[in-house]
């Protein structure tokens, strides 16, 4: 009887014990922690490094807490420069400067620059795509100039500069001017073999004497190096086609006067087509719903006609819109908006033989426009706001 | 093959359990075994019958009380004459003197009733006095010393007469107690207010008051070497289960203790897993909620000098039930009945689910609140799982103190309470303030399930180390160890989960919310196995004409 008992006593203790040594894996106190918020890609001076900046917020300069806030003069974050040749290995440099071990899990931003952009960001993006602590739903951006400068930029109404772009990036589907690409779609794309993709750009510009951060058009990506750029007109071109349109104002001219119509929901469908002689054609069909939104002067033009008209303005103005980002992306090269996919999916046994010249195809490519847009809602008042003629 | 791994398994926790007996053997035989000597063996109790002397029995008897100062023997004789030498023998206090000057003595001495000529020169039995003199209601007649003295001690008063090998008990009971009055534990806002007293007589007759019905029977026996105490069970006959009834009878005659002062000492020998942290035998104050366990097919059991009657066999789901339930409008009690539920999960989950999102998995907070709590914890010199322990057990410590103390010193107490653990500990910079939150919403929710409290406090502790060291991992295979245990736990035969596992759809009706009372047609599941019929169905309001089925 003793003897058992022992043994019992024995293992329970040993268990006891084993439960006390394995530690605490992964356990980290939340004041031991670097919270990044965003994260910056530059070519260094030396072409063969990164230079990666890496915010980090400061929770004590964050208000709200009740142990921080208040004090104006602090600012909310600190940004970490570090200089080297493998990302992992400059990301682990960081201890050096910080006292806290970085943590990416609530990392909102990832901003490339310019530079490194043009030079290929493939290397440079495996180690935030394998790593289990980075997210993939975060914001991806290319910097005019240097990411370094961007996230150094202190914004006026927000506290953390990635925060402000994050939530910047939230308020681009107002207009659609700007593809919000995140860092999932990116990871898809560089896999992928004809793919090209944009990215939104972002600069520091100015507005009223202060510098302020602009996010707008887009940076093309082919393979893995930026080749150009799109502006706000050619980026909501491609967004018609790609069906990311949130909302935005499109602007017409009809019997004089211009109109303003609001974008309430749009849909657009790729066919493609291989014809009997081998020739390649897709059809766009991009269906728009909208609200009219304002308008000048004192014609009223809310009558059957004229919303007709209106109706025919809004749909050659999206024709153009497409048809300049597809002039754009001819001499680029880049099949941004999907085709070479499309055409994949709906005849996979041709695209083997298409897929080693699709860019050839790509260039001459026949692309059929159908638009047909639709006004819903006229607003409060059905008259100009002037004096009645009467 | 899974078939024999399962059984494997089901070995496995028969040996632990068995285990822990052996071990708690071999520690209780510690106690009674020193110096190779059993300590405490009893005597074995030997059955003395009366001797026919009046004298000789009355020194026995003052013998065997150690000449107490309370024990009273009235000696004199019966009718006119020379009379026949009697004696009444009482524990004063204990005895209604009133009834026996008025019903005994004064019949004994003046009586009348007497008319034979044997009598009247004091020849007569003690049964002629029975018969004829004795104005008592229960009047027993018996033969041991044992039996006599047990008999006084209850508060009877013995009639012994001489060359008589018999004794008379008359009952006459009359010692002070406590009127009925509202149960403190367990307060209603709706519903009936009287509570159990610490009289077993009192309190059987408040349950033959909710049941008048002759089928609700009341077994007695006597438990305890030194107390001998009185415990009574009830239950309904032909609603309960016999087998549960049986094996109440045999539990509670299985119980060798020398005393049983309150019913909570005789819970933990007669429980069905008694090293469990979840209770198996359900208790109550509230005659009401004891009528409603027994109308279910369950039994109670009253312990004399207690207020709290046991309820058994005792299901988890009824930790979330209260008496209120049944008596307001069901719509409001059924958003009750699931907030208690929400209310045992905060309380279990919250300190445990914080520490392990706060050290382990940060991502899983939005990034506001995550810089919130980030800053919150700025300079807090203990780690989450520390700070956790600090305030729980500074919690505990309050809530224990402010039980047992005086209620105006209590008042106090929770001030000091407050102010220590809410605010100065904030400002001190010792805890942050997310951690005071999590701890109060933790300490309120446990009110909800009052008895579950206990449990909850135990368990609360098990996650918070489990989280301390595993995070969510740690919390998710606690929460599945509990959940077998539960799972494996019977409450006398009856399946302590259900009827979650097993699902017994048609208690559903009465477990997360609590269905209209004319819906709740059935007695649970097994309970009552042959009358398991509450009612007729019929939808409200019944006017005699339109109660047909289907109306």
């Amino acid at each position: 009887m003793k003897n058992r008992f022992r043994r019992i006593t024995g293992v329970a203790v040993a268990a006891l014990i084993l439960v006390g040594l394995t530690g605490c894996w992964n356990s980290r106190e939340l004041n031991t922690l670097a919270i990044v918020m965003g994260i910056g890609f530059d070519q260094a001076n030396d072409l063969e490094e990164v230079e990666i900046t890496a915010q980090v917020v400061k929770t004590k300069g964050i208000k709200g807490g009740k142990n921080g806030g208040g004090s104006s003069q602090e600012e909310a974050f600190i940004n970490f420069t570090e200089i080297g040749t493998g990302s992992f290995d400059i990301i682990r440099e960081f201890t050096h400067v910080s006292s806290r071990k970085l943590y990416f899990t609530h990392n909102q931003i990832i901003v490339i620059g310019e530079n490194l952009a043009r030079s290929g960001i493939r290397n440079t993006l495996d180690m935030l795509s394998r790593n289990h602590e980075a997210r993939m739903n975060v914001y991806m951006l290319v910097a005019k100039g240097s990411a370094k400068d961007v996230l150094n930029l202190k914004p006026e109404l927000g506290e953390v500069p990635a925060m402000e772009i994050a939530q910047l990036m939230e308020a681009q589907k107002n207009t659609s001017h700007t593809p919000d690409t995140f860092f999932y779609e990116v990871t898809f794309s560089l896999v992928s073999k004809t793919a090209a993709f944009v990215i939104p750009t972002v600069e520091i510009g100015d507005s009223a004497g202060r510098k302020v951060l602009i996010v707008s058009g887009s940076a093309v990506f082919k393979t893995d190096k930026m080749v150009g750029e799109l502006n706000e007109k050619e980026t909501r071109g491609l967004l018609w086609v790609t069906d990311d349109i949130g909302s935005g104002i499109i602007e017409i001219a009809v019997q004089g006067v211009t109109a303003e119509l609001e974008i309430i929901r749009s849909n657009c469908k790729i066919t493609p087509e291989i014809g009997a002689d081998g020739s390649v054609k897709i059809k766009l069909k991009i269906t728009e719903e909208s609200d009219f939104g304002s308008q000048t002067g004192s014609v009223n033009l809310l009558t059957m006609e004229n919303i007709q008209r209106m109706e025919e303005a809004q749909a050659q103005e999206i024709r153009k819109e497409i048809e300049m980002v597809l002039e754009k992306t001819r001499t680029l090269n880049a099949d941004i908006f999907g085709f070479g996919e499309a055409l994949h999916r709906k005849y996979p046994h041709q695209w083997e033989s298409m897929e080693a010249e699709w860019n050839e195809i790509f260039k001459a490519l026949d692309v059929e426009i159908e638009v047909e847009t639709k006004i819903n809602s006229i607003g409060r008042i059905d008259q100009p706001n002037y004096p009645s003629k009467e | 093959m899974q078939y024999y791994e399962s059984r494997l398994k089901i070995r496995g926790v028969i040996m632990f359990r068995e285990n822990l007996k052996k071990i708690t053997y071999w520690m209780v035989k510690r106690q009674l075994v020193a110096n190779d000597e059993v300590i405490g063996e009893r005597p074995p109790v030997q059955e003395e019958n009366l001797s026919g002397n009046l004298k000789e029995n009355i020194a026995r008897i003052r013998e065997e009380m150690g000449n107490s100062a309370d024990l009273v023997v009235r000696e004199f004789s019966c009718g006119s004459g020379r009379g026949m030498p009697v004696a009444l023998v009482y524990v004063d206090g204990m005895a209604n003197a009133k009834i026996l000057n008025e019903s005994a003595i004064k019949p004994l001495m003046f009586g009348t009733g007497l008319k034979n000529d044997a009598c009247r020169h004091g020849k007569c039995t003690l049964a002629d006095l029975k018969e004829k003199l004795l104005s008592i209601a229960e009047v027993n007649t018996l033969q041991t010393l044992d039996s006599l003295l047990q008999g006084i001690l209850s508060g009877d008063t013995a009639l012994l007469a001489d060359e008589s090998r018999e004794a008379l008990m008359l009952t006459s009971k009359g010692f002070e107690k406590r009127s009925v009055t509202e149960p403190l534990s367990e307060a209603v806002i709706r519903g009936p207010r009287e509570g159990f007293t610490e009289s077993i007589r009192t309190n059987t007759s408040l349950l033959r008051r909710k049941i008048k019905n002759p089928a609700l029977t009341i077994e007695s026996m006597t438990i305890g070497e030194k107390t001998r105490t009185a415990v009574c069970f009830a239950y309904i006959r032909g609603v309960a289960n016999e087998e549960l009834i049986s094996s109440i009878r045999d539990r509670l005659k299985a119980v060798r203790t020398d005393a049983v002062l309150d019913s909570g000492c005789l819970e933990e020998y007669i429980e069905d897993a008694p090293f469990s942290i979840f209770p198996t035998l359900g208790y109550t104050e509230k005659p009401d909620v004891a009528a409603a366990k027994i109308l279910e097919g369950r039994a109670a059991i009253l312990v004399d000098g207690s207020p709290f009657a046991l309820t058994a066999p005792l299901l988890f789901i009824e930790g979330f039930q209260s008496a209120e339930d049944y008596y307001f409008r069901s719509y409001y009690m059924s958003l009750v009945r699931v907030l208690r539920y929400i209310s045992y999960i905060i309380t279990i989950f919250a300190p445990a689910l914080y520490v392990a999102i706060t050290t382990f998995h940060q991502e899983l907070l939005p990034t506001d609140l995550l810089f919130t709590m980030a800053a919150a914890r700025e300079g807090i010199p203990f780690p989450a799982v520390e700070e956790a322990l600090i305030m729980l057990i500074t919690f505990e410590i309050l809530r224990e103190a402010g039980v047992r103390l005086p209620r105006p010193v209590g008042q106090a107490l929770s001030i000091v309470g407050a102010l220590v653990i809410g605010d100065a500990a904030v400002s001190a910079g010792l805890i942050g303030a997310p951690m005071v939150i999590v701890i109060a919403i933790t300490a309120v929710s446990v009110f909800l399930t009052p008895n579950l409290a206990n449990t909850a406090a135990i368990l609360r502790l098990i996650f918070l180390f489990l989280a301390g060291f595993m995070g969510g991992y740690g919390i998710t295979i606690g929460f599945i160890g509990v959940l077998i245990h539960l799972g494996s736990l019977k409450s006398f035969g009856f399946p302590y989960f259900a009827p979650f596992a097993p699902y017994r759809s048609a208690d559903m009706k009465d477990a997360v919310i609590r269905s209209p009372l004319w819906m709740l047609a059935t007695r649970p599941e097994k309970m009552a196995r042959r009358d398991r019929k509450r009612l007729d169905f019929f939808v409200p309001p019944a006017d005699g004409t339109k109660n047909e089925q289907g109306e």
